[in-house]
């Protein structure tokens, strides 16, 4: 793919460039842990 | 599922190419983005040897061997999108130069080579949209059956008197699965775009980066379905009971959680946030 470092040669304007999907990768991964720490209900199933 | 394989029979027998396969069948678009950090690949052995090979049964087939279907010349093949593992050319290659080659995972994401078939991902709108689509389905497909939404999704079933939770769950997943990716990706590469000073606007970044999120989105789906798997794995007990017609094995199980499966889990997403970054 084009990563930052591909797109960009320049260390500090690549960091830029990465910075809001870092952002967002953090995010989701903050929901993802967030969801697998709530109850989850299976059917048919007593949790 | 009868439809599901009417549906394959039809397009596969109307249209060249395993059209299903590479363009509709939703078990295959998943498999096709989460492969994409698989340690295995189907690929060539010693590039070397196709450079004198003249028939090209891999993608040709042979009198006994089928080619492959989804159009993939193993010499130029990149990573496993579009491929469906099915080893046709595995079977077709005369020299037995193709075979399942374990690797690192992730190349394919990293480097942005022209593969055979498929083209450059990083220019591929409809293949960015599938990344984002996977990695928020993951999000949505657990967070579905979570006590929060449910009870939310419960209000709006009562508030707007439905007859069915049908319209609730399919806006959800509209809005889970479609309209905020579509909105993080509008953000982020408007955001990344002006940032690194880069020409083309949001899209061209929105493009590159979903790939990065493959293995965020891939680790999500690990974790949720080891989740089912280590705590309802009894569950076949009912199944078989229900199968074999034994009203004795048919009453509700109880589901234990294993002491080391959230710090399992946790792990699992970590590396899978790591590795995207890393990507990124």
């Amino acid at each position: 793919m084009n990563t930052a470092r591909q797109q960009i040669a320049k260390a500090s304007q690549a960091l830029a460039l990465l910075i809001p999907w870092a952002l967002l990768a953090m995010a989701i991964n903050a929901v993802a842990v967030w969801i697998l720490f709530e109850l989850m209900q299976m059917r048919g199933m007593v949790m | 599922m009868i439809g599901y394989f009417l549906a394959a029979f039809l397009i596969n027998g109307l249209f060249h190419g395993a059209t299903f396969c590479k363009y509709v069948c939703p078990i295959g678009q998943f498999h096709f983005v989460n492969t994409l950090i698989s340690p295995l690949e189907v690929k060539v052995r010693a590039p070397a040897v196709c450079g004198s090979c003249k028939t090209e049964d891999c993608i040709r087939g042979n009198d006994t061997h089928r080619g492959c279907e989804p159009y993939l010349f193993q010499p130029m093949k990149a990573g496993n999108f579009a491929c469906t593992f099915c080893l046709d050319c595995v079977h077709a290659c005369p020299h037995d130069n193709v075979g399942i080659i374990a690797g690192l995972p992730g190349p394919a994401l990293i480097e942005d080579r022209r593969g055979s078939g498929i083209g450059r991902l990083s220019q591929r709108n409809d293949a960015a949209a599938l990344v984002w689509v996977m990695v928020f389905g993951a999000l949505v497909s657990a967070a579905v059956m979570i006590d929060p939404v449910m009870a939310g999704m419960h209000s709006v079933y009562a508030r707007l008197q439905l007859h069915s939770m049908l319209p609730v769950t399919t806006a959800l997943f509209i809005a889970g699965i479609v309209l905020a990716p579509l909105l993080c990706a509008w953000l982020c590469g408007t955001v990344s775009a002006w940032l690194g000073h880069t020409d083309g606007g949001w899209k061209p970044q929105a493009r590159s980066f979903a790939f990065a999120m493959v293995p965020l989105g891939a680790a999500m789906w690990v974790a949720h379905f080891a989740f089912h798997l280590f705590t309802g794995w009894q569950s076949i007990v009912p199944v078989a009971a229900r199968i074999l017609n034994l009203s004795a094995g048919m009453t509700a199980i109880s589901a234990q959680i294993p002491s080391w499966l959230p710090a399992a889990q946790i792990l699992v997403l970590d590396g899978g946030l790591i590795l995207s970054v890393y990507i990124a």
